[in-house]
């Protein structure tokens, strides 16, 4: 618990420090004790607060809404990708340039949030006919499909419109380089809110993985509880995907990594995946500026070659955990 | 411990079922308060389908399941769940749990969205252990223990629910013979000493004639026969029931049967 806090405070203070120009350590002191700094260094140092910021919050989000998606389905590879999120936003990020003429990255952000939700709530919706409503299988199943749908008719449309596949490209992605408080803020409220669910459905996370009849027989609605969790990871892997573009892995291995240490308790998986999730996406980003120099690599990239060993190492020398 | 009291479970005219398919047909049934009752019956003959309806898993297609004189459906759940418990065929343990995480989860009913476990629910867990014989086993972890060790740890956080009727779905499948028999006395003490009411579905006669003050006898959907032991353990009922061709002995001549099916054609 401490050592992820010390992570935590590592994992902020180097994003902020190191880039293409890196900062000295008496540079960012002087800076947080209001001591006066060159202009140039303090622009910087402006700039990459807020950029740590978004890895931080979209790294908890991410992190958060596979923690929820693990546990509500009893999937070791529930990550948020299973309900469609992922190519629900992306399908509509290629269909509003397509057709509705659409440019700017504020824009995206609007279009994949929509994409993210409606094809999460069709999945959900689908996978819920028939008997026992949506279980995993049926969710896991549902999902898969409709991705592989949207997704061929992504390419299709990509294929047509060739300037999309420009825009699409650098959407697909994630990047936190971006990052403004303008755009932080219609952002974060469905985030706190969306973690603000799963925080309270912790419980209820650890009654799901006894299985849904134990868990009726526990006193549970299991079918009300679950719709609400959906709608949680839904706000936030949405959310978290509107504002960097589609970061893969996260999601699955952050509470992983968490149920290896700490084991499988949702009361703590939940709080700590999100610590987690933030640290990895900080050091991603971190990493993805010094890597390639003098260019950035995004952190949708740079999130994988980081966290799979990471992963690796925990999976083969930590007492591996399934759910 | 905390006593059981007797509650009254009553099913009238109640029809179960999923979808257009109707499993459970106009059943009524009075289960007796206090008592082991036994639910026997054929493979895919109801009695998992009509554990699921009075455990409140299924809805009643027709008809009403009564506790108390109340619907059981206008319970709100969680009070529900301290007066009923129900421990399903397979429950599944998340893998590193340990035995008394496990059991404290029974406590789930009793406690607040974020409040710690309450002296209350310690003593119900440590209770729950002793009775089920799993308090050495407390700081395992569920999953390296035995098909045995796991059922008895299983039914200490039913237990740990403290409620006064508990359901059990085939509790002692995958079990071998002497593992059953112990199970099964287990919940035989648990019933006198705490007063619990107890429903279970079992597939082996000869066990569930022996545990059981009160069989129910199934066949597609509808209750055949009901009563004590001796009255439904009759050969007549078995070849009708379970197409079954056995002859019961009574060899103490106290009530306790035994039933023995015939030997094979040419092998006598």
């Amino acid at each position: 618990m401490l050592t992820l806090l010390l992570l935590f405070g590592l994992a902020v203070v180097a994003s902020v420090l190191i880039g293409t120009r890196t900062i000295g350590v008496g540079v960012f002191a002087d800076f947080l004790l209001k001591r006066p700094v060159p202009d140039m260094e303090a622009a910087i140092i402006d700039q990459r607060l807020v950029r740590t910021l978004w890895a931080a919050t979209i790294g908890a989000a991410l992190a958060l809404a596979g923690a929820g998606m693990q546990g509500v389905t009893r999937n070791p590879l529930g990550d948020p990708g299973i309900l469609g999120v992922n190519s629900g936003a992306a399908f509509a990020v290629v269909f509003g340039i397509a057709f509705l003429g659409m440019e700017s990255p504020a824009s995206f952000a609007i279009l994949a949030f929509v994409g993210a939700a409606v094809t999460s709530v069709l999945v959900y919706a689908l996978a819920s006919i028939g008997r026992d409503g949506a279980t995993p299988v049926k969710l896991a199943l549902m999902g898969a499909a409709i991705s592989a749908g949207l997704g061929s008719f992504t390419s299709a449309f990509i294929l047509q419109f060739s300037d999309a596949l420009d825009s699409l490209r650098m959407w697909q992605l994630g990047t936190v380089a971006g990052a403004s408080m303008e755009n932080f803020f219609p952002g974060i409220f469905m985030l706190i809110a969306g973690a603000l669910i799963l925080v309270f459905s912790s419980k209820t996370i650890n009654n799901f993985a006894l299985g849904d009849d134990m868990a009726a027989s526990l006193g549970e609605n299991v079918a009300l509880k679950r719709f609400i969790i959906f709608i949680g990871i839904t706000l936030l892997c949405g959310t978290a995907t509107s504002m960097t573009g589609p970061i893969a892995f996260l999601g699955l291995m952050a509470p992983h990594a968490l149920r290896a240490l700490v084991g499988p308790d949702y009361r703590l998986i939940i709080p700590l995946s999100a610590v987690f999730g933030a640290v990895l996406l900080m050091v991603a980003d971190t990493v993805g500026r010094v890597i390639m120099p003098p260019e950035e690599v995004q952190v949708g990239v740079t999130m994988v070659l980081v966290g799979v060993p990471v992963f690796l190492y925990l999976v083969r020398f930590q007492k591996a955990v399934d759910l | 411990m905390k006593t059981a009291q007797h509650r009254q479970l009553t099913l009238n005219n109640v029809s179960l079922g999923y979808g257009a398919k109707t499993i459970v047909k106009d059943l009524s049934l009075e289960i007796p308060a206090g008592q082991m009752t036994a639910i026997i019956g054929a493979n895919g003959c109801g009695k998992s389908t009509l554990l699921r309806g009075i455990s409140k898993l299924l809805k009643p297609e027709n008809g009403e399941i009564l506790l108390d004189g109340k619907s059981i459906h206008s319970y709100p759940s969680k009070e529900f769940a301290r007066t009923v418990g129900l421990l399903p065929q397979a429950p599944i343990a998340p893998d590193g749990i340990t035995v008394a995480d496990l059991v404290s989860r029974g406590r789930f009913p009793y406690q607040g969205l974020f409040k710690r476990n309450s002296a209350e629910d310690d003593e119900a867990v440590a209770w729950a252990l002793q009775a089920t014989h799993t308090m050495d086993l407390a700081e395992k972890q569920v999953t390296e223990l035995s098909g045995g060790q796991r059922q008895r740890v299983w039914i200490a956080m039913a237990l740990a629910q403290e409620t006064d009727i508990l359901l059990l779905d085939e509790p002692t499948t995958y079990l071998d013979l002497a593992h059953q028999v112990e199970l099964l006395d287990l919940l035989c003490e648990l019933n006198e000493e705490r007063g619990t009411t107890m429903v279970m579905v079992l597939h082996e006669l000869n066990l569930a004639a022996r545990a059981a003050h009160h069989l129910v006898a199934m066949r597609d959907g509808v209750i055949e026969s009901a009563g004590t032991p001796a009255e439904v353990m009759t050969s007549e009922n078995l070849r009708s029931i379970f197409g079954l061709r056995a002859s019961v002995h009574d060899p103490a001549d106290d009530g306790s049967i035994v039933i023995v099916p015939d030997a094979r054609e040419g092998r006598r």
